[in-house]
């Protein structure tokens, strides 16, 4: 097959500082969020804690439910952020690559309308006791059938079309929105705050369980949409052009379309509605790098968990003893940075 | 169930009582917990609140751990608390493990709907804290207070309680909320004939027919001018001639019945008595 990819010097050589900056920044973040908190325990004892846990060494100083705190409370959301951020980004990248729409992120299929249905459902019909599986569960079927449903709209006997597919999209989100509103208009007002509360986002759900989930996730979906970077770049070129170049374009559409709703719906059912990143990373990678999928799918990755990863500590240590739905540190971190990042790319353009 | 409960929580208070040390660092995760520490003159041991609680002047500086079914694990140990006391709706559960894992004592208490209950959690919470016999006076006086509500029983009188934060609605209490349980300390009849808190029109809640309407609004005060202010309407029902329109402090009605909830009712109980 043809390599599409840019292979001009100065983007690769961008490409390579880029990522040793990115991944600089996620280790420095990530050594941040361990050892920062409302808890002010001193850092070197923090990470040493993480050492003894994976060595079986006795470096740390902390009483044992200090230890609790790095490694039970610290560290998994920090897992989970790096983990759920990089699904989202990546999800985001491909989502805008094949609607060749810069305005599409993950949830334009239905994918977050259709998870916060289920979530919805789950917090406010199903009794209480079955929350803790219930939540997550619904979210993913939710978010995975929905997707579907759009799918199936937008397809006709020319094909799968991509006008259909945002129409659809933004129906369904709609008629979701009512189901949401229905069921909160019905739910008591203890509900009603964890319905609330359950589309503004928040890490602190992170367990071993949905950490394994994720991480499986994210890295198949890594793999297999790097595999597809190829077929994104062509598809650039519009629909006709990719078909010439010899990509079954209808059955790479419906396999990243259910490839997204998977990952979003995995990241939605560990970690509620996180807004903002799908849409914002890809493009961040985009202006600075160009639309170049081999780059673009990994470094929106890298962004992606950096700018959930500092999100998080941001919703931890903002308001404490209380903490922020992190959902709303995406968006006001992301939107403004976003736009001084178009604002200076448009007075370059005009230079 | 509730045998199981109790005998779990009689293991709690046993472990409790052991533990317990003079000076404590005490986080409550609910507005009656937090009016209970003050009425057991404890307030000095309070070293954090939830955002629904109350706070006297004086005591507004103290740190809020935000909402009791959301509450942050390392927030609550940076203020290295000895004991937490809220309801038994709190968690999310990592943050009750991570509070046993750091050995704080956790007491949740079952939500207050009869007095009974508001009762034992009061002795459970006193006994915890080591001032059982402060707990016993404010019982007996409990006692005594509801003894005078069941004295003047309003049984034919319907009552409609509304939930008035935003006066362009009538949010009125169906069954199981607090405010039918206010209702039930009066021994009157709640019109509001569904479960929880719903919107109803001027109209359908003329055609129910209350010949009292308790309005919990912003503020007491302002709560009854704000409600005729949006439905005139309301000044034609039986309840409004007879001007049986109340105001009713809201925040004593937070985490269901609370020692202010039985003075409410008490306040409501002794106006209705009085002649129209």
């Amino acid at each position: 097959m043809t390599t599409l990819a840019v292979n001009a010097y100065g983007p690769l050589n961008r490409y390579r500082l880029m990522t040793y900056v990115l991944v600089a920044l996620l280790v420095f973040g990530a050594a941040l969020s361990l050892v920062s908190g409302p808890m002010d325990l001193p850092s070197t004892d923090g990470i040493l804690a993480l050492i003894d846990r994976f060595f079986g060494t006795q470096f740390s100083a902390l009483e044992h439910y200090q230890q609790v705190i790095v490694l039970d409370l610290r560290l998994p959301r920090l897992l989970l952020a790096i983990m759920a951020g990089a699904i989202l980004a990546q999800c985001g990248a491909v989502m805008q690559g094949l609607f060749r729409n810069p305005l599409a992120d993950p949830g334009i299929v239905g994918v977050s309308a259709g998870a916060a249905v289920g979530a919805v459902i789950a917090i406010g019909v199903l009794p209480v006791g079955m929350a803790a599986w219930a939540v997550p569960g619904c979210a993913f079927v939710g978010g995975l059938l929905t997707t579907l449903l759009v799918y199936s709209l937008a397809r006709s006997a020319n094909g799968t079309s991509v006008l259909m597919l945002l129409l659809a999209g933004v129906a369904i989100s709609a008629f979701a929105g009512a189901l949401i509103g229905f069921i909160s208009y019905f739910a008591d007002d203890q509900k009603l705050r964890a319905l609330s509360l359950w589309q503004m986002g928040s890490l602190a759900g992170a367990s071993t369980a949905n950490l394994w989930l994720c991480c499986v996730t994210m890295l198949a979906l890594a793999f297999s949409f790097q595999r597809h970077a190829n077929a994104l770049n062509a598809l650039l070129l519009g629909e006709p052009e990719a078909r010439h170049l010899g990509i079954q374009v209808e059955h790479l559409k419906f396999k990243l379309i259910v490839l997204t709703a998977i990952g979003v719906g995995v990241a939605v059912a560990s970690a509620g509605i996180i807004g903002f990143v799908g849409l914002v990373v890809p493009h961040l990678i985009r202006l600075i790098l160009g639309p170049n999928h081999h780059h673009l799918l990994p470094l929106s990755a890298l962004c992606g968990a950096l700018l959930l990863l500092f999100s998080d500590l941001f919703a931890r240590t903002l308001v404490q003893p209380a903490e922020l739905p992190v959902g709303l540190i995406t968006a006001l971190l992301g939107a403004p940075f976003f736009l001084a990042l178009l604002m200076q790319q448009r007075s370059k353009g005009l230079q | 169930m509730i045998n199981k409960l109790s005998n779990y929580l009689s293991c709690l208070l046993l472990t409790l009582t052991a533990s317990v040390q003079a000076d404590e660092r005490i986080i409550s995760t609910d507005a009656f917990v937090t009016e209970l520490i003050f009425a057991l003159g404890l307030e000095q041991q309070l070293v954090a609140v939830d955002v629904t609680s109350a706070l006297p002047t004086g005591f507004e500086a103290l740190p809020n751990i935000g909402y009791h079914r959301n509450l942050s694990a390392e927030g609550l140990l940076s203020l290295k608390p000895s004991v937490v006391i809220g309801s038994e709706h709190m968690g999310p559960e990592q943050v009750i493990q991570a509070l046993t894992a750091a050995n704080v004592t956790l007491l949740q208490l079952g939500s207050a709907e009869s007095p009974r209950q508001l009762q034992h959690n009061i002795m459970q919470v006193a006994r915890a804290l080591d001032h059982a016999a402060e707990g016993d006076i404010l019982n007996r006086a409990l006692s005594e207070k509801l003894a005078r509500l069941a004295n003047q029983p309003h049984r034919t009188t319907r009552i409609a309680f509304l939930l008035n934060m935003d006066p362009s609605k009538l949010r009125l209490a169906g069954r199981g909320t607090s405010g039918a349980a206010l209702i039930h300390l009066l021994g009157a009849h709640n019109v509001g004939d569904f479960k929880n808190y719903q919107n109803v029109s001027a109209e359908s809640l003329l055609a129910m027919k209350p010949d009292v309407i308790l309005v919990a609004g912003q503020s007491p005060d302002t709560s009854v001018s704000d409600l005729l202010a949006t439905q005139d309407i309301l000044q034609y029902s039986a309840a409004g001639r007879n001007n049986r329109i109340m105001g009713i402090d809201g925040s004593a009605l937070v985490a269901g019945l609370s020692i202010s909830a039985i003075d409410e009712a008490l306040r409501i109980a002794q106006a209705l008595s009085t002649q129209p």
